[in-house]
């Protein structure tokens, strides 16, 4: 009877939640996955059926899960599965957290991933790929899921490296193009050297711990008493992590290039959910960075640059998605100074928001791209609104959500932020208010160049035409979310205490509106014309127009670093390889080994009373040694 | 102690001696007592009365080997069979059994070579 | 009527070899693969059954039968080991001339042998169910008696493996003539109860069984059949060679020297260390320069047999379960191997290695087995073969602590696994990396590919999910008053 109740919990009444239902919040999609590889891939319809309805699934379970949460209070914990155990130290269990945290993104990840596969069906119809396409997001799906409910650092590593692989897949899911596998490599290798770090992190942490389970090393931490020092490069280390997933500075150069994937994958995974993960997981071990003011000041700082850096970008970028893209390293950076001023709860309410309208903005743009014919250049585009109303409307609240105009949930969320901020640190304070107002420069801009002015180019403008229901009904969703989430007040709550500040400091709150007004006005005196151009902002700006047009020269950077010191030291290394360890070392150990096994083969020489006479020869000396002397 | 475990063996090293003896004596009373005459048919080779022809290096037919076979197979058996009929008496039903499935598994072999044909002289 | 039940699996493959032999001498089947299909699902079968099977606690026949989870757990991987071979040798039954049924069944009554093997307590019973396994052989190896090779590998099987028995006899008597006795129980007794060194006499014929319990696992110095016997004998007695004969020798090895010649362990552990280093080295070594699969699975058998010399050789419980371990583990992969080696033969009429070129390309199944069996072979993780090797030196180096000499030992080991990397590596190439002559897919039948995906999936599934048979393995070792 036990194992019964192990596997589907006390009873079946009301209230009550199946534990194997939990677990299949996170398999379902793995499943499907698997069925589309193996069995339907030939077809396309049954392979989106199955994605598409897996992650239903997965949504209607953890809705559930999530509701039973916040209106009864009933929370489950299944039981760890003991996985590996070597020796007495080592134990790494596949655990399952299902705490308010994860309840809550689980239900982003689910949600917004139900949506965003659903629009699929309408973008990337005719597209050989469908069913690799919808068997790689399921993949993802579940790698996702996997990070959000793992209880330890072994198994949030597992997946975390799971969700590389899929989003370098989907990076690169038009291979064909050079473009998108290049892209699709440079992701991968641009988050590898954060999670070298973290990996040195979570190894440096168990070091001291011996444990890799959240909840043990929660409670074990005060007690270890570690130095100050090892607790900031603790931090910090395993913080590196999440600057290689969240597009941090300096490794924020692999996302917009990741932008030559499928929109509704950059809509998924590079705004709303995989890059979020950075977030989401230095929420999760908040306990670990909270008490280390030097991560905290490092991991505020970065975040604050990020933001401020990436939304100078976005003012000078002309790809539709790229833009998106920048503003997504702004609010990323957001939310990871939020978590470097202490407010876990703030960055994940940001987190929740914009997953929401960020990935409205990414499916609208996708929209806008199906109905130009693959034109993503915004100077070509102009006065789609009359053609594409549903997506213009609701492109139009993601970006007022983006902005942060009030009563959308943008404004709530980065309000508590903005208040966090001034309270902890004025200097951050003032940056996150320069990012907002630029914010809503550059959306603005996007806005009035993509949708209003006369058309730039008539062919595609004639041609261009309303999306069909199953790209607009997660548009319209989406928008809804996008407009009702910040008014759910208690989200913030939810997660714990919230912070003490003046949270209802009016005079404040209504400056801070100010600023978004501010940035679409000065967009709009620019921008709002037939014949929109940058050309003012250029002679404004001079020289820094440049240098944020060609994105600080960052890739420049790296690219000469790879180019002459990585190169020089690959020289040296070569010629010590190639010639010493090659020639002399491996060379003349494998050339000596060789002629040993020669040597060796030299006794089989196949005759039998040779072999006869080495056996007995063998026994001889055996007994010679053991018995005479 | 020791001593005592190896004079049980004393008894095969006499066993051993009279072995030896037996041929050994006869021939030894025969070369004493007999007078020494040889002749040309008295040194030729005695097989059975039969005049021995050709050299014994020969190959024989592999029939031959198989017969021999089947019949040292059952002349062992005969040798079990002695000892376990002496002892039969005091046995439980486990001794009776397993001699039944033995020589079941002899019969098997006879009825396998038999149905393979290895007992027709081709 | 317990000693029945303690028995009943010998007796049922024995019966069931001569009802094959005796249906087959009647009213012969003219389709003689289902014959050997039909004996491989049996022994499935029966393997199935004996997982029903308790052990008990006491000996039986006079002390000279043991049904303990050791005797289990090795009976258990003989029919493992006897229904995939009985599936190659339906595989392979095109390519012998006649007398199939009877090579059913004689691999049938060889694999009786080794079941009595798993059992053996009394040196008698040793002697003989060795002798039946051995005499099995001599005429399983040299079956196809139309083919020279054939015929020399059962020729040098049968003289050399005569002369490894008298050896081993002469030192059976040695060891009854010092002790009294050739229950292994009560030659522990004896030796217990005694003081000071062992006679010389003992010591004597102590080594003189090693000498032939060494020639079946095929260590150095008795090593030098294996070659040219697994190269020349037919595939399916080849594997049997490699999985049976090994694990029934080792079986031996374990039994003798952990119960009976246990008391004296500090006069035979550093003679097997000594041997373990140098068959290790042989096996890796002599295996660089080959170009013919079998004759390079024989040089690596002889390099495993090394391997788990090194867990005999640390004497504790940690070596004697992961050796029991890694003969587990070892049956799956070397299964696999000429599971799929038998396949492409039958397709290629080759075994040297450049045929298995592309392999990858004609039948990804095979690439697949073969591969990964070459893997698990070389102990890459997460294949059961690294966690194999992994328990073995993980004994080793406790031993160690106590002895810094097995440092040496495991220094050595260390480096056999790097040589071994190159050959088994070698294939792999052969199999992925190059060009086939020949690209015309291989045709996998069925129940091959049957046993090749059980074969898989129980190399990856015991890599990672090590848990079971680690536990069946411990549960098996503790017969032995090891710590």
């Amino acid at each position: 009877m036990n194992h019964l109740i192990y596997l589907y919990g006390t009873d079946w009444g009301m209230g009550q939640f199946p534990i194997c239902s939990v677990w299949m919040i996170l398999f379902t999609p793995l499943v499907a996955a698997a069925l589309i590889t193996l069995l339907t891939g030939r077809q396309k319809g049954l392979s989106a059926a199955l994605s598409i309805g897996a992650i239903l699934i997965s949504f209607a379970l953890s809705l559930r899960l999530f509701l039973l949460f916040a209106l009864k209070g009933i929370q489950h914990h299944p039981h760890p599965i003991q996985w590996l155990v070597v020796g007495n130290t080592v134990r790494i269990n596949f655990g399952m957290t299902t705490d308010a945290l994860a309840l809550l993104m689980l239900l982003v990840v689910t949600g917004v991933g139900s949506a965003i596969h659903i629009y699929s069906l309408g973008y990337m119809k005719g597209d050989p790929g469908f069913s690799r396409f919808f068997a790689c997001m399921s993949l993802f799906t579940f790698s996702m899921l996997g990070i959000v409910i793992s209880s330890n650092f072994i198994q949030i590593f597992i997946f975390w490296e799971l969700v590389g692989v899929s989003s370098y897949l989907l990076i690169g899911y038009w291979f064909e193009r050079p473009s998108a596998a290049d892209a699709g490599n440079k992701a991968f290798l641009t988050t590898r050297i954060g999670d070298v770090g973290m990996m040195l992190g979570i190894l440096l942490l168990w070091s001291h711990a011996h444990t890799f389970e959240f909840t043990e090393l929660k409670a074990k931490l005060p007690t270890l008493g570690l130095p100050v020092g090892t607790l900031a490069l603790i931090g910090a280390l395993i913080f590196a992590g999440a600057v290689g997933k969240s597009a941090q500075v300096p490794l924020h150069v692999w996302l917009p290039d990741a932008m030559e994937g499928p929109t509704p994958v950059s809509a998924l995974i590079h705004a709303a959910t995989m890059v979020a993960a950075g977030v989401y997981m230095l929420c999760r071990i908040s306990w670990l960075i909270l008490p280390s003011q030097t991560a905290l000041w490092l991991i505020a700082w970065i975040g604050a640059i990020t933001a401020l850096m990436a939304a100078t970008i976005a003012i000078a970028q002309n790809d539709i998605k790229r833009i998106l893209a920048y503003s997504t390293l702004s609010q990323l950076g957001y939310m990871v100074m939020a978590v470097g001023l202490g407010g876990p709860t703030q960055a994940m309410f940001h987190l929740t928001t914009h997953a929401f309208f960020k990935a409205l903005l990414f499916l609208g743009a996708g929209s806008v791209i199906i109905a130009l014919h693959h034109e993503q250049d915004i100077w070509k585009m102009g006065g789609l609104w009359k053609k594409t109303p549903i997506t213009f409307w609701t492109f139009l609240i993601g970006t007022l959500a983006l902005a942060g105009v009030p009563p959308l949930s943008g404004f709530y969320s980065k309000d508590e932020i903005l208040l966090l901020a001034i309270e902890r640190n004025p200097m951050l304070f003032v940056m996150a208010v320069a990012t907002a107002f630029l914010t809503a420069y550059y959306m603005g801009r996007e806005v009035f160049v993509v949708f209003f002015g006369k058309p730039r180019d008539y062919h595609a403008y004639d041609h261009a035409q309303e999306s069909p229901w199953v790209m607009t009904l997660p548009l319209i969703f989406l928008a809804a979310l996008s407009i009702v989430a910040g008014w759910y007040s208690k989200v913030p709550d939810f997660l714990g205490p919230p912070h003490e500040a003046q949270r209802h400091s009016s005079l404040l709150t209504g400056g801070l509106i100010l600023v978004p007004l501010f940035g679409f006005l000065v967009a709009a005196k620019i921008y709002w014309k037939a014949e929109p151009s940058d050309a003012p902002v250029k002679v404004a700006l001079g020289n820094l127009w440049t240098l944020v047009e060609n994105k600080y020269y960052f890739d420049e950077l790296y690219h000469w670093i790879i180019q002459y010191v990585q190169g020089t030291i690959a020289i040296v290394c070569d010629v010590f390889d190639r010639w010493i360890l090659q020639r002399l070392g491996i060379g003349g150990l494998s050339v000596g080994t060789g002629l040993l096994g020669r040597t060796v083969r030299l006794l089989q020489t196949g005759s039998i009373s040779g072999y006869a006479f080495l056996i007995g020869l063998g026994v001889t000396v055996i007994i010679y040694y053991a018995v005479v002397r | 102690m020791k001593d005592l475990y190896l004079n049980q063996y004393l008894f095969v090293v006499v066993f051993l001696l009279v072995a030896v003896a037996f041929p050994l004596l006869p021939l030894a009373i025969a070369w004493l007592l007999a007078p020494h005459r040889p002749a040309a048919t008295k040194n030729d080779t005695y097989e059975c009365g039969l005049t021995s022809k050709g050299d014994a290096w020969v190959q024989f037919r592999v029939g031959y080997y198989i017969y021999a076979l089947v019949y040292v197979i059952f002349a062992v058996e005969t040798v079990f069979l002695y000892p376990w009929a002496v002892a039969f008496g005091g046995m439980p039903f486990g001794g009776f059994l397993a001699m039944m499935v033995f020589v079941l598994l002899l019969v098997e072999g006879l009825v396998y070579a038999w149905a393979k044909g290895a007992l027709d002289w081709k | 009527m317990m000693s029945l039940y303690a028995i009943q699996l010998e007796c049922l493959i024995s019966i069931w070899g001569i009802l094959i032999l005796l249906v087959d001498a009647f009213k012969p089947i003219p389709n003689k693969r289902t014959v050997g299909y039909l004996a491989a699902g049996f022994v499935a079968v029966a393997l199935l059954y004996s997982f029903a099977m308790q052990p008990v606690p006491d000996t039986f026949f006079h002390g000279m039968f043991r049904l303990d989870p050791f005797a289990l757990y090795f009976k258990r991987l003989f029919l493992l080991a006897l229904a995939a071979v009985l599936l190659m040798a339906a595989e392979f039954s095109p390519r012998i001339e006649s007398g199939v049924a009877e090579f059913y069944a004689l691999l049938m009554f060889c694999a009786v042998g080794m079941l009595l093997i798993a059992s053996v307590n009394d040196f008698i019973l040793l002697f003989v169910s060795l002798e039946l396994v051995t005499i099995t052989f001599y005429v399983l190896a040299s079956y196809l008696r139309r083919q020279i090779p054939s015929l020399e590998a059962g020729t040098k099987y049968l003289i050399l493996g005569a002369l490894s028995s008298g050896f081993t006899v002469y030192g059976i008597a040695y060891i009854f003539g010092t002790t009294g006795t050739t229950n292994f129980d009560k030659l522990a007794e004896i030796l217990n109860s005694q003081t000071g060194p062992p006679a010389s006499a003992f010591i004597f014929g102590m080594l003189l069984v090693l000498t032939g319990l060494g020639f079946k696992i095929a260590s150095v110095p008795f090593q030098v059949w294996a070659p040219d016997v697994y190269q020349g004998a037919p595939t399916p007695v080849t594997a049997f060679l490699a999985v049976g004969s090994k694990a029934a020798g080792f079986a031996l090895l374990l039994r003798v020297l952990y119960t009976g010649l246990l008391p004296v362990s500090l006069s035979w552990n550093a003679l097997i260390a000594v041997l373990a280093g140098a068959t290790l080295l042989y096996g890796n070594l002599g295996a660089i320069p080959q170009h013919n699969i079998k004759r390079l699975l024989g040089y690596s058998s002889i390099g495993h047999a090394g391997y788990m010399l090194m867990g005999v050789a640390a004497v504790n419980a940690l070596g004697a379960g992961a050796v029991l371990f890694y003969l587990g583990q070892y049956a799956f992969t070397n299964l696999c191997a000429f599971l799929a080696i038998i396949a492409v033969t039958a397709a290629t009429g080759s075994d040297e290695i450049p045929s298995f070129s592309g392999l990858g390309k004609r039948s990804p199944i095979l690439g697949l087995a073969l591969f990964l069996s070459m893997m698990s072979l070389a102990g890459i993780p997460p294949l059961s073969g690294f966690f194999g090797k992994f328990q073995l030196f993980a004994a080793v180096v406790q031993r160690a602590q106590t002895d810094s000499k097995y440092y040496v030992l495991a220094a050595i080991g260390a480096v056999a696994v790097v040589i071994s990397l190159y050959f088994y590596l070698g294939v792999g190439r052969a199999i992925y990396l190059q060009e086939a002559e020949d690209a015309t897919p291989i045709v996998v039948s069925k129940p091959m590919r049957f046993g090749l995906v059980v074969c898989m999936v129980a190399m990856i599934g015991i890599g990672i999910f090590q848990r079971p048979l680690v536990h069946a393995s411990i549960m098996a070792a503790k017969v032995f008053s090891l710590h």
